[in-house]
């Protein structure tokens, strides 16, 4: 230990710049890592805390088909109470609109108080005051019974200036209630929801709000044995009737847990690219630091120091970077997770859940995983560098060493592995998905990339006996002198060199995917968008709390006489399958559709027919998406829980979407109202007349609306903006994990530069001796990074082509199913590419700096 | 190696001490003192009157052949070469650049293997050892000052001549204590805490004979210590590598083209293309003049 | 009478009672119904069964209240009560939902082991919602959630039943109801309006079994069945009450109450003598006098209840003393419904105009612990 401090530690400490960059390369990585994961943990927590707090002690749930239970249903199951206590339950989500000006999303929940108070613990601010006896369910009653009355939490109005027995202006679809707030909920149980965003109502009141007349969203169940409840589940789900499923609560955090499972999943994989870089930095600064210390390894070799002791002190060197690194990047990946939260939130609030997100507090788990996938990953990285370190034999304390000798002694070992990675990865790529994760297509992803980064020294090599004389020609005596000195370390670039290349790889590989997903979707947008007008109720209406439209809104649309045709559509979430999963039924004007609309289709041929045939017909179109994660085809028949039971339904046609990769079922209208009921719909497409300006019907159409409308009506144009607007935010997240990638990647070739400036400070001494300038000096150093990094982004390319078409023909496909056609995003890879050289120019502007410190005035001994 | 327990270790080292220097039980005891603190309170004496019987060889080297590289491309450093080096004798080896005589101070500090020949370090023979135990023997037996002094630089003078009893697991208060006995015994003890980076060359060399000798080995090697210092400097480290020979009972074994130190050693081995140019037994030599 | 209990609980709590007091003390300007849509008890009703046996959703208030002394085979003693209440909160809600609340309804069980020294008690609120709680009109059906009371032919069928105790009963309807007050209206309060039409079926005999205790038992005896309905009863001043329903062995049945206020007036007493061959007739307020006895403190509660009584009537002339079965069959419901009182089986002796006698009955007594009833009328 007192050898490792001093042999080991003082180096590390004497070289504070290297030092300092390898425990940056690697706790950006670990942070990294760890803020995707919190921020993961967060949204599916976020949501998961809500539905505990919401559920209280509720043991089980009875759920309908996507919409609810209707109440004929609900009638019949007087029975439960054999079992425990029953509450139907209905719970949404509105705005509302607070005296401070602002709106702020709440959870609506209706219950029968009278029935609900056991189930949660709710406590009255302004009863508890003067009475600290629990409030009884009749006092919650009185409060609750008059159709304007909901009850708010303390945290929530205080916050926004509500008071108690004021009025509160409550937003639902295209409509403003004004409420008035009968009680305040002291900060426990549900009211700890989001933040304290919830508003308790009557369950009448909520039907009424809600258009749910009729049904309610779920009936909850407080068993009288609850440690029976396996045994009563199975009970009951053998007497419901058709249509209603029994399940715990904690199911629907697993179905978003599992719908997320692949966004995670991928972002997950991403995050790790920055990890394997830092850990590379790791495999650079050891394998550096052996190279440079040869004579000093063999003076302690020939000292008595064995060969086990040499490979702990430089294991022991990567552990200990690794240590700092995780250490470090725990809190800084906390604080990542911040904004890792917002930029992953807009995506899980547009396609997949409303939940509030926090970012969890880093516990002990999360600093044992970061310590516990850092250090043995270091360890491996430095295995190698530390086993030659081991080899040294104690002859080199006095031997002359030539480090380019190794070089030349290069095996071919590693293009012999090289063949077997991209052997590997070829196999990988055929094979399907396991549990709808593409594991096979990511390890054909990192075969890629081992590939790549063992053939690496053979091209520097090869690079490096063809460049010398357009080096010469082009850039002069200091780029002679630069290609002399970088073919003088090609054994130690090669290294920093392959962990440039494998993140530019990556970023090019997702900059060709992002692109050509882009390119497609735009493709789809203009195919699909036919409409002139699009109505929606507020800015964006986040998923699982749908604003609808009301009749009256939607009687007042139709009115306008330039409006040709009108398709309402209506979304809903619906567990399909044998797992359950989440997926989209919507519901259409398959006539107007038809008549106007511009679904792509993939098959059958003959489309349109099947599907003018699935107009009010037991029929359903599907996204590719659906076709491709369930295996369902055009003209095979799938079945869809209905409130009325499971039902067939012909798949008439199989569609392009985009818009989710949950897989989407749309019926017509007709059909939907038959099979689920009228539901408010949430959006409506409007057609117009051919010589109508769209532009001045939308304003029409919003002055007939009034001021205080909720409508939200979008032309053509902008919504085709809106939808690449919030396609670029979904991939904001994935840039900002590749920029970090890069940025720790060349900071690793920087740090290689100054380890051989610093190792050459004799040879720059000379160099001077003979006549060079300091600026000559500067630009040999300046034209070696860039050449690095030009190399680097050269080879990156070639790669991250290849890896983009396993992103997008296996790993794209096996996670969220989509097709995407082929685009090369040629303006931004030639952009990206003068970055890097240029960020890598100037990454060696330091060590540069260093070289005319040290050639210029350095005392030589 | 027996180690069981600390008696086992005492009579271990014990035995290796009598195998290693094989004199008068007197000198046996006296060294156990020493060594092992057998009788507290006892120091390492200034200067160290010794009475020293030339019985055995600490070194034995037996018709030595290296080759560097294979086949016809190899080039023959030493062709068969024979020395033997008793405690307290201090040899030279001379001879011109590339005549092999640093290579033959590596066969003989088991820092390399020869290609053919044998070397016996106190008795053992180096070909039965793996890495292991040549290591080990380097550790606990041999001492290197090197022309470059191999100082390491991230450690202090201090703690670089702590290094061979650290590698050898001596516990840190005892290494310390030794470590400054030795720096005082070579007069560098105000040099103690500086780094290599910011002392003269002769005190660089001064340190590293002080590494070399921290341990008690029974055989040094110096591979053209004062081939990188000045005259003043290297007249300097040489009288002290004479001294320390003298008073320590060690073996040393010195390379060296400069004919005036060869002047100061007991015996002169002279070589040249690899081979024995001629032995001049000088074990008479005696008392050489520092100033020499 | 005696469901005001749970009435003045509820309303109270509702926020609508004071407007309901209010209302019935000026609704004799405004003839037959209250300005919040409700119909008032007035005279010229006339009763018909088996209508009125069913529910009466014009007027706010409404209960069906069955009690009775039971025996089992091997001569067990036990007691029951099972009560329906409607409480009407809004005639006519203006919210379609079907749980918008016009009336809630109230049920409570209690049965007690005479011999066992134990009562048991249950209660449910509900709303009618979509039909877990409800009344028929026209006949009597009249349920919450399983609990029911239903008639089965010319029988009331009785079923509740909790988790470990409850009944299953049927009441022959014995005697002809008896109309209460004048012809049925029973006048509550001072002010006209203030009374609800009243009958009750006096002597029911009754077969059945209860669970008691996980255990069922069959058992025979006689039961006692209250209905009532109107909109505003109750007038301030008025702490509580006590309630006598009773059997006699010579075959007479009788109703007595008395209303106790806090402001120094003798309470309000009424009463209805029911002769062995189903002829009533009132007792005159003169010719009443309740003496309490023997006190007994609730430990749950702290409540000091006077469990025995020495009644005396004119005419017919009576003295008669009550004893309860059991002295603990106080119903402490502070966590649920929130108002105690002590409700029980109780056995009567003494003599009836010269004659001794011997009975059964059910004893009420509210009012005797926490706020004055009156404060639930604030």
């Amino acid at each position: 230990m007192i050898l490792f401090r001093r042999f080991i530690g003082r180096a590390l400490w004497r070289d504070p710049v290297r030092t300092a960059v390898t425990v940056a390369g690697l706790t950006l990585g670990v942070a990294v890592v760890l803020a995707i994961r919190l921020a993961n943990t967060g949204s599916v927590r976020g949501f998961e805390r809500a539905l505990e707090l919401v559920a209280g002690r509720t043991s089980l749930e009875l759920v309908g088909a996507g919409v609810g239970v209707a109440e004929p249903a609900l009638a019949e199951l007087g029975w439960l109470r054999e079992h425990g206590r029953v509450s139907p339950v209905i719970d949404r989500t509105a705005l509302v609109l607070t005296p401070d000006g602002t709106e702020w999303p709440v959870r609506v929940l209706g219950v029968d108080i009278l029935r609900d108070q056991p189930f949660r613990d709710y406590r009255l601010l302004q009863i508890t005051e003067d009475n600290l006896d629990d409030v009884r369910p009749q006092d919650f009653l009185e409060l609750l019974v008059d159709p304007g009355s909901l009850i708010l939490t303390e945290q929530f109005a205080s916050r926004h200036g509500l008071t108690l027995g004021g009025p509160a202006r409550l937003v639902v679809g295209d409509v403003v209630h004004e409420m008035s707030v009968r009680g305040l909920l002291r900060d426990e149980g549900p009211a700890r929801v989001v933040d304290g965003q919830l508003a308790l109502v009557d369950i009448a009141t909520a039907q009424w709000l809600f258009a749910r007349i009729g049904w309610v969203d779920r009936v909850e169940l407080q068993l009288f044995e609850p440690e029976a409840i396996d045994e009563i589940e199975a009970k009951v789900s053998a007497r419901l009737p058709e249509g209603v499923q029994v399940q715990r609560p904690a199911q629907r955090g697993r179905q978003v847990e599992k719908m997320l499972a692949a966004f995670h999943f991928n972002l997950n994989a991403l995050s790790y690219i920055a990890l394997i870089v830092g850990v590379f930095l790791v495999y650079n600064t050891v394998a550096v630091s052996v190279i440079a210390r040869r004579r000093e390894i063999g003076t302690l070799r020939a000292l008595g120091a064995t060969r086990g002791r040499v490979l702990r002190l430089f294991l022991g060197e990567a552990a200990a970077l690794a240590l700092v690194g995780a250490g470090l990047g725990a809190p800084l990946g906390w604080l990542l997770a911040q904004g890792a939260v917002r930029l992953t939130s807009t995506t899980v609030n547009t396609l997949y859940v409303t939940s509030a997100a926090t970012v969890p507090s880093l516990g002990l788990a999360d600093l044992l995983l970061a310590l516990g996938v850092t250090v043995p990953l270091a360890l491996l990285a430095a295995a190698q560098p530390a086993a030659e370190a081991a080899a040294v034999p104690p002859i080199d304390a006095v031997r002359q060493i030539d480090p380019s000798a190794q070089a030349r002694r290069a095996s071919r070992r590693p293009q012999v592995v090289a063949a077997v990675a991209f052997a590997v990865a070829a196999w990988c790529s055929t094979r399907p998905p396991v549990d709808g994760l593409p594991l096979f297509g990511l390890a054909a992803a990192l075969a890629v990339v081992l590939g790549a980064a063992m053939l690496v020294p053979a091209l520097l090599s090869w690079l490096q006996r063809v460049g010398r004389a357009p080096l010469a020609r082009w850039l002069g005596v200091e780029g002679l002198l630069a290609h002399a000195n970088l073919s003088a370390a090609v054994s130690r670039l090669a290294v920093s060199v392959a962990a440039l290349v494998v993140s530019l790889a990556m970023l090019a590989a997702i900059a060709i995917m992002i692109g050509s997903f882009r390119e497609t979707v735009a493709y789809w947008v203009g195919q699909t968008l036919q409409a002139d007008l699009f109505v929606a109720v507020g800015d964006r209406a986040p998923v699982g709390a749908p604003l609808t439209i009301s009749a009256d809104t939607e009687a007042q649309l139709a009115s306008h006489p330039q409006v040709r045709a009108i398709d309402p559509f209506r979304n809903v979430d619906l567990p399909y399958g044998p797992d359950g999963d989440l997926i989209i039924l919507g519901a259409g004007d398959f006539q107007v559709l038809l008549d106007y609309g511009g679904l792509l289709f993939k098959a059958p041929a003959d489309a349109r027919t099947a599907m003018r045939a699935a107009v009010d017909a037991d029929a359903v179109v599907v996204s590719e998406v659906f076709a491709n994660k369930h295996g369902v085809s055009a003209g095979e028949w799938i079945s869809l829980d209905t409130p009325g039971g499971r039902r067939s339904f012909k798949v008439a046609a199989v569609y392009y979407d985009y818009s989710s990769d949950r897989g989407l079922v749309v019926m017509d209208r007709r059909t939907f109202t038959r099979h689920y009921g009228a539901l408010r719909p949430t959006g409506m497409t409007l057609y117009l007349d051919p010589d109508a300006d769209p532009d001045g019907v939308r304003d029409e159409l919003l002055a007939a609306a009034g001021p205080d409308t909720r409508l939200f009506i979008q032309t053509n144009a902008t919504l085709r903006q809106e939808v690449l607007r919030i396609f670029d935010a979904t991939f904001a997240i994935t840039y900002a994990l590749e920029a970090i990638a890069i940025v720790v990647a060349i900071m690793g070739v920087a740090a290689t530069l100054l380890t051989l400036v610093l190792e050459r400070r004799h040879e720059l001494a000379m160099l001077r001796l003979v006549g060079a300038g300091r600026r000559q000096i500067r630009r040999m150093v300046i034209i070696e990074a860039t050449l690095l990094g030009a190399l680097s982004q050269g080879l990156g390319l070639v790669v991250g082509f290849v890896l983009s078409l396993i992103l997008i023909y296996v790993i794209n496909v096996q996670s969220f199913g989509w097709t995407i056609q082929f685009h090369l995003p040629v303006g931004f890879l030639a952009q990206s590419t003068l970055l890097v050289a240029a960020t890598t120019g100037l990454a060696g502007l330091y060590p540069a700096a260093v070289a005319m410190r040290t050639s210029g005035g350095d005392r030589e001994r | 190696m027996l180690r069981s327990g600390p008696l086992g270790e005492l009579s271990t080292r014990a035995a290796r001490l009598v195998e290693q220097h094989a004199f008068d039980p007197l000198v046996s005891i006296r060294s156990l003192t020493v060594r092992f603190g057998l009788f507290s309170g006892t120091k390492l004496p200034g200067s160290w009157p010794r009475c020293i019987v030339l019985s055995m060889h600490v070194l034995e080297a037996v018709d030595l052949h290296k080759t560097y590289g294979d086949g016809a491309g190899g080039v023959q450093a030493l062709a068969g070469v024979s020395l033997t080096l008793s405690a307290g004798e201090l040899v030279a080896v001379v001879g011109p650049s590339g005549c092999g005589k640093s290579t033959l101070l590596h066969l003989c500090g088991a820092m390399d293997r020869p290609t053919s020949g044998r070397v016996h370090v106190g008795g053992v023979t180096l070909a039965d050892l793996d890495d292991e135990a040549l290591t080990q023997l380097r550790r606990e037996r041999v001492g290197f000052v090197f022309q470059f002094f191999n100082l390491l630089p991230t450690l202090t003078l201090q703690e670089n001549i702590e290094l061979p009893l650290l590698l050898a697991g001596v516990e840190a208060t005892e290494s310390e204590r030794r470590a400054r006995a030795s720096a005082e015994r070579v007069g560098i003890e105000h040099r103690r805490d500086h780094h290599p980076g910011a002392v003269s060359g002769g005190e660089l060399q001064r340190a590293a004979v002080a590494r070399a000798l921290v341990h008690e080995p029974a055989l040094v090697i110096a591979d053209e210590p004062t081939g990188n210092l000045d005259s003043e400097n290297g007249r300097l480290v040489l009288t002290l590598l004479t001294e320390l020979t003298r008073q320590t009972g060690v073996a040393m074994l010195l390379a060296t083209h400069d004919q005036a130190i060869a002047a100061a050693a007991d015996r002169v081995v002279r070589m040249r293309d690899g081979l024995e140019a001629r032995d001049t037994d000088v074990t008479i030599f005696g008392a050489v003049a520092p100033s020499s | 009478m005696r469901g005001w209990r749970f009435v003045c609980v509820v309303a109270a709590l509702l926020a609508v009672l004071d407007v309901m007091v209010s209302t019935g003390v000026g609704a004799q300007d405004r003839g037959a119904t209250t300005s919040d849509g409700w119909r008032q008890a007035t005279s010229g009703y006339s009763m018909a069964f088996p209508r009125d046996h069913g529910s009466h959703p014009d007027y706010r208030i409404e209960w069906w209240y069955y009690t009775g002394n039971l025996e089992s085979a091997d001569g067990g003693r036990y007691g029951y009560q099972v009560t329906f209440f409607r409480v009407g909160v809004d005639p006519a809600p203006e919210n379609p939902s079907a749980w918008a609340v016009r009336d809630l309804f109230m049920a409570h069980l209690a049965v007690t082991d005479v011999d066992g020294g134990r009562q048991w008690v249950a209660e449910r609120l509900e709303r009618g919602g979509i039909g877990w709680a409800g009344a028929r009109t026209g006949t009597l059906e009249v349920w919450n959630g399983d609990w029911q009371a239903e008639l089965v032919g010319e029988s009331h069928s009785l079923v509740a039943f909790d988790r470990e105790f409850g009944v299953e009963l049927s009441l022959d309807p014995g005697k002809p109801p008896v109309l209460h007050g004048e012809a049925g209206l029973s006048q509550k309060g001072e002010t006209p309006g203030n009374a609800s039409h009243y009958y009750s079926l006096t002597r029911m005999p009754t077969t059945g079994r209860l669970l008691i205790d996980g255990d069922e038992v069959e058992v025979f005896g006689t039961s006692w069945m209250d209905h009532e309905f109107g909109t505003s009863f109750l007038e301030p001043g008025q702490v509580g009450w006590d309630w006598f329903s009773l059997q006699l062995d010579d075959g007479s049945d009788v109703m007595l109450f008395q209303l106790r206020r806090n402001d120094g007036r003798a309470p309000r007493l009424a009463g209805t003598w029911v002769a062995p061959d189903g002829t009533t007739r009132i007792i005159q307020p003169g010719d009443i006098e309740l003496a309490d006895g023997r006190r007994w403190t609730s430990p749950a509660s702290g409540a000091v209840y006077p469990v025995e009584w020495r009644l005396s009537l004119g005419d017919p002339s009576a003295e008669l003393g009550v004893k309860p079965m059991l002295d603990a069959q106080e119903l402490y419901t502070e966590e649920s419904t929130g108002v105690t009182y002590w409700e029980g089986a109780v056995e009567v002796s003494g003599e009836v105009e010269g004659r001794p006698v011997r009975g059964l009955g059910y004893l009420e007594m509210t009012g005797y612990v926490g706020r004055p009833m009156s404060e639930f009328f604030r």
